[in-house]
């Protein structure tokens, strides 16, 4: 039992609620295995990966209380090599064997990762080929996901496109508040209080209660509550601050761990290669592989980052 | 007050009394003086005395005096002897009541103390019946058992000896129940047949849509039942009355290192997170699941494992407690819908457990493991994540059932019973009893299975493997499967559901939708990505009118959707800018559309036709190169210069 399982159990189940997906986790990955071992617990993780990799929503419009498996879809994206084929949303045992069967012309491959189920890529020459491929398997074709992905997101600095709301900030007794700090050299989470974020006038606080987190952006002196990682990058185009650097020559980006770009973002990066970004702890990022530069410009731009 | 102002009364009236009476004897006597002095006198003075009128009226006086005196003396006198009756009356009434009260006092004692004997006596009595009853019964059981345990012996070695009339008698017994299964199945088609007759002849005979049945009625034969919404009320208000369950769970991880928190039963329809009381501390209890919560982490774990008790913060009539029993130690064991290792009621023959117990009871716990079978386990302490105070034995697997101790209650969970069970573990667990095609369950036995009883599936003899399951040929195929072993029966599913799901719409933008990998946009489906340097912003395609503006990106390149196939990628000011840098970039090789109908002049300047020819005839004048450089490309560059030339004479012709 493992990742894998875990991706067919949700896809027979289609939706359920978080709590089932932690028994299910716990239930089928290995107890005690080194891979899971971690600060957090290996259900999260694993949850932000499956839902990183297109397979599962998890608490969005359709499932506010819970998960909900997305349809297959074989997402293409262009390399300079040619195209490839990456098989997202639901999968089963007999998905896999359709496309086994089915995917004669392409080059399959099946890559296991620590935390995540398998990546399936499906590599040819055209993407009327992975298309046809698609077709015979009866799952649905997405041309060019990552660009057209990005090309559905409005830029950070459009707190309400990205449904962000004004929000009172929230007080009580058990509520731990951090704050966000970016100076030119890092960018961390630092101690701080309610009234400290009260009495601010901008910046970005990170309240949690009932180990759960959520974010509030202060602006002008108005509290508008956001998803992380939007926070993060307003604070920095606001400010200036660089984080996105490119590699023109590995065509890798390479962004700060704790300022992973918001989930739409990554989930276009990833489908890039259709690979996770690698961690590095030592310098504290992650970077994203194959990825053209005309992609990591269109991501910079819904950042707002001034130059790659 | 009242008694001595009597006293004085009479005291005084009494003397008033004497004194008149003292009064009236002198006068009495000396009218005796005078009438004795009279009779001695001659009849001349007698005469003398009648012929007085003064003095007769005088004395008659006198005498109505004496006879007002002593009907007053005699008035006084008899009221003061009523007054005394009535005081001796009263004093008499008064102990009366006193000597009633005590009477009564005296008979309501005796008549609990009478009552009281009687009660005792009863449950001397009673207690008298039940000691002998336990001692009939405990002599009936006695005498059961040595019945029971002589027939068991006798069985077991008929048994022993007739394995095949066993089995045979087994497979008859199992052909029954298949029988008797088909049997009802065949009741239930007549019934329903005889049913979907009979109101077909109803309809044909009552026809009209008088009497018509209502589409999707059904005739139902059962009585009415209680209501739903009271059985549940009444099961919620028991689940209220009774502590719900809390049990203890624990995650080993490869390095033998283990994490214990608590689980308490969660209720339907509870919130997600509830604030509970533990005596004076508030614990905050987490959905683990859809029913149970888990403690949030605590130091007072090891205070908990030896028994504790949850109350409900809320008010109203729906709070809830939980207990977990004092004992000094739990046995842990997989469990089907846990993802760790749960508390368990006793250890099972052939399965891993996880003992947790008092690190002054471990040496009990290890002599009865040692009993039952147990490899030596070696104990571990906070050092592996125990709580303080307390040990833990993994992995701990009986071989060997051993029969309860009396009077060793708790270490008699130690000890598994010989009971055989059937276990489906494992897999991929969907819902119900329904696993998915590809991860059937682990079919396992609990306890001990008779030599000569074999495990079948769905009728045919399983066949062991090495880690103790048991299968047959195509035992993980979809379908419905009974696994049967010596009297005990589990029924499971194998399922294949299809990757088949519905789009919907989690993530909106103005741009369009998203869901997974899957994209929804108000775009045209043709159109196809473009890759241009950044610094050639204006695209343009075969078609006049064909002119595309790319907004600001970061980069060298931009990439994006445009509405057109793309020709010619050209600089956004051709005539100001460097001619040795900027260059127009062919992007699609396609000659440029020719138009048989007139074309009109634009009226506005900045017209996408205007636009298309103004930038083609700019890049000439401006004199940039091409890229990539070539016969072709030149030619076709040509092609549209000449298109875009033509096009701006004949507006300029007819303007003229």
């Amino acid at each position: 039992m493992g990742n894998n399982e875990i991706l067919y159990w949700l896809s027979a189940n289609r939706a359920g609620s978080w709590a089932q997906f932690r028994s299910a986790v716990e239930d089928l990955v290995p107890r005690g295995d080194e891979a899971v071992a971690g600060p957090d617990r290996p259900y999260l993780r694993i949850r932000f990966n499956i839902q990183q990799l297109g397979h599962v929503e998890f608490f969005e419009h359709g499932c506010e209380n819970g998960w909900r498996v997305a349809p297959p879809v074989l997402a293409l994206s262009e390399q300079s090599n040619g195209v490839v084929g990456i098989l997202c949303g639901a999968r089963l045992p007999n998905l896999i064997r359709k496309i086994e069967e089915v995917a004669d012309s392409v080059r399959r491959e099946q890559h296991t990762g620590a935390e995540h189920p398998d990546v399936f890529r499906l590599v040819g020459d055209h993407a009327s080929d992975l298309e046809d491929v698609a077709q015979r398997a009866g799952v649905l074709f997405q041309p060019y996901a990552p660009l057209s992905i990005l090309s559905c997101l409005p830029r950070v600095l459009d707190l309400k496109a990205w449904n962000s709301n004004e929000s009172p900030l929230p007080f009580g007794r058990d509520t731990n508040i951090t704050r966000f700090e970016l100076t030119k050299r890092s960018c961390r989470w630092v101690e701080s209080s309610v009234e400290d974020a009260k009495r601010a006038r901008d910046g970005l606080f990170r309240v949690t209660r009932f180990q759960r987190r959520e974010h509030y952006l202060r602006l002008n002196g108005r509290t508008f509550r956001v998803r992380s990682q939007v926070g993060n990058y307003f604070v920095a185009a606001v400010r200036r601050r660089q984080l996105l650097r490119y590699d023109r020559t590995a065509c890798q980006l390479i962004v700060p761990d704790v300022c992973r770009p918001p989930m739409l973002v990554d989930r276009a990066l990833i489908l890039c290669s259709g690979f996770l970004p690698r961690h590095d702890k030592e310098t504290s990022t992650l970077t994203y592989s194959d990825i053209p530069e005309g992609i990591a410009g269109k991501a910079a731009s819904i950042l707002c980052q001034d130059r790659l | 007050m009242g008694s001595v102002t009597f006293f004085i009364i009479s005291t005084s009236g009494a003397l008033l009394l004497a004194v008149i009476v003292f009064v009236v004897w002198r006068h009495c006597s000396d009218k005796r003086k005078r009438q004795s002095a009279t009779d001695e006198l001659p009849p001349n003075e007698e005469s003398e005395a009648k012929a007085n009128p003064e003095a007769k009226a005088a004395e008659e006086a006198c005498r109505k005096a004496e006879a007002q005196l002593q009907q007053l003396a005699e008035e006084r006198q008899r009221r003061a002897a009523e007054e005394m009756a009535r005081q001796e009356a009263e004093v008499v009434r008064l102990a009366d009541g006193q000597r009633l009260a005590e009477e009564n006092a005296r008979v309501e004692a005796e008549a609990k103390a009478r009552e009281d004997g009687q009660r005792q006596a009863r449950a001397e009595a009673s207690a008298r019946e039940a000691e002998a009853r336990r001692q009939a019964e405990a002599e009936a059981t006695a005498r059961a058992e040595a019945t029971a345990n002589a027939e068991a012996e006798a069985l077991e070695q008929a048994r022993l000896k007739a394995v095949p009339e066993v089995k045979r008698q087994a497979e008859k017994r199992e052909a029954e129940e298949k029988a008797a299964a088909e049997a009802e199945d065949a009741r239930r088609k007549a019934e329903a047949e005889i049913r979907a007759q009979a109101e077909a002849k109803t309809k044909a005979e009552v026809g009209g849509d008088a009497g018509r049945v209502p589409a999707g009625y059904a005739f139902s034969n059962s009585k009415p039942g209680k209501s739903r919404k009271r059985e549940r009320k009444k099961r919620d208000s028991n689940l209220r009355e009774r502590p719900l369950e809390i049990r203890v769970t624990a995650h080993p991880d490869h390095h033998g290192f283990c994490t214990f928190s608590i689980l308490a039963k969660r209720p339907t329809q509870s919130p997600p997170e509830l604030n509970v009381r533990c005596g004076n501390e508030g614990v905050a209890l987490i959905e683990y699941n859809e029913a149970w919560y888990e403690a949030a982490a605590t130091d007072d774990l090891m205070a908990w494992l030896s028994g504790v008790v949850f109350t409900d913060k809320r008010k109203g009539d729906s709070r809830y407690s939980w207990q977990l029993s004092s004992r000094p130690l739990h046995v842990l064991a997989v469990q089907q819908g846990f993802g760790n290792l749960v508390s368990t009621t006793r250890l099972c023959v052939a399965r891993k457990h996880l003992i947790l117990c008092r690190a002054d009871f471990v040496r009990r716990v290890q002599h009865v493991l040692d009993e039952v079978g147990c490899h030596p386990v070696e104990s571990r302490g906070e050092d592996f994540g125990a709580p303080s105070g307390w040990v833990f034995l993994w992995p701990v697997v009986p071989f060997q059932p051993r029969p309860p101790v009396e009077g060793d209650d708790i270490l008699n969970a130690l000890r598994p019973q010989p009971e055989l069970d059937l276990v489906l573990e494992g897999g991929i667990w969907l819902h119900d009893s329904t696993w998915l095609v590809g991860y059937p369950p682990r079919i396992t036995i609990s306890g001990v299975r008779p030599v000569d009883q074999l495990v079948h599936i769905n009728g045919m003899p399983a066949v062991e493997s090495g880690n103790g399951s048991y299968s047959t040929p195509g035992y993980d195929k979809p379908g419905d499967y009974s696994v049967w072993c010596a009297g005990k029966t589990r029924r499971y599913s194998i399922a294949e559901p299809q990757a088949k799901c519905d789009r919907w719409e989690p993530h909106t933008y103005h741009g369009g939708s998203v869901c997974g990998a899957l994209v929804t946009t108000s775009r045209d489906a043709s159109q196809l990505p473009v890759t241009v340097p950044a610094s050639n912003p204006v695209l343009i395609g075969s078609v006049p009118g064909q002119v595309f503006f790319c907004p600001p990106q970061v980069g060298t390149e931009w990439t994006g959707f445009v509405p057109f196939p793309v020709v010619w990628a050209l600089p956004a000011d051709p005539l100001r800018c460097d001619r040795s840098v900027r260059k127009v970039v062919l992007v699609t090789r396609l000659t440029p559309k020719v138009s048989s109908a007139r074309v009109e002049r634009p009226r506005k300047t900045d017209s996408s036709c205007w636009l298309w020819c103004k930038s083609i005839r700019d890049c000439r004048r401006k004199g940039l190169a091409l890229s990539p450089r070539d016969e072709e490309v030149e030619a076709l560059w040509r092609a549209y210069l000449v298109r875009a030339g033509g096009r701006l004479r004949s507006w300029t012709k007819h303007g003229e």
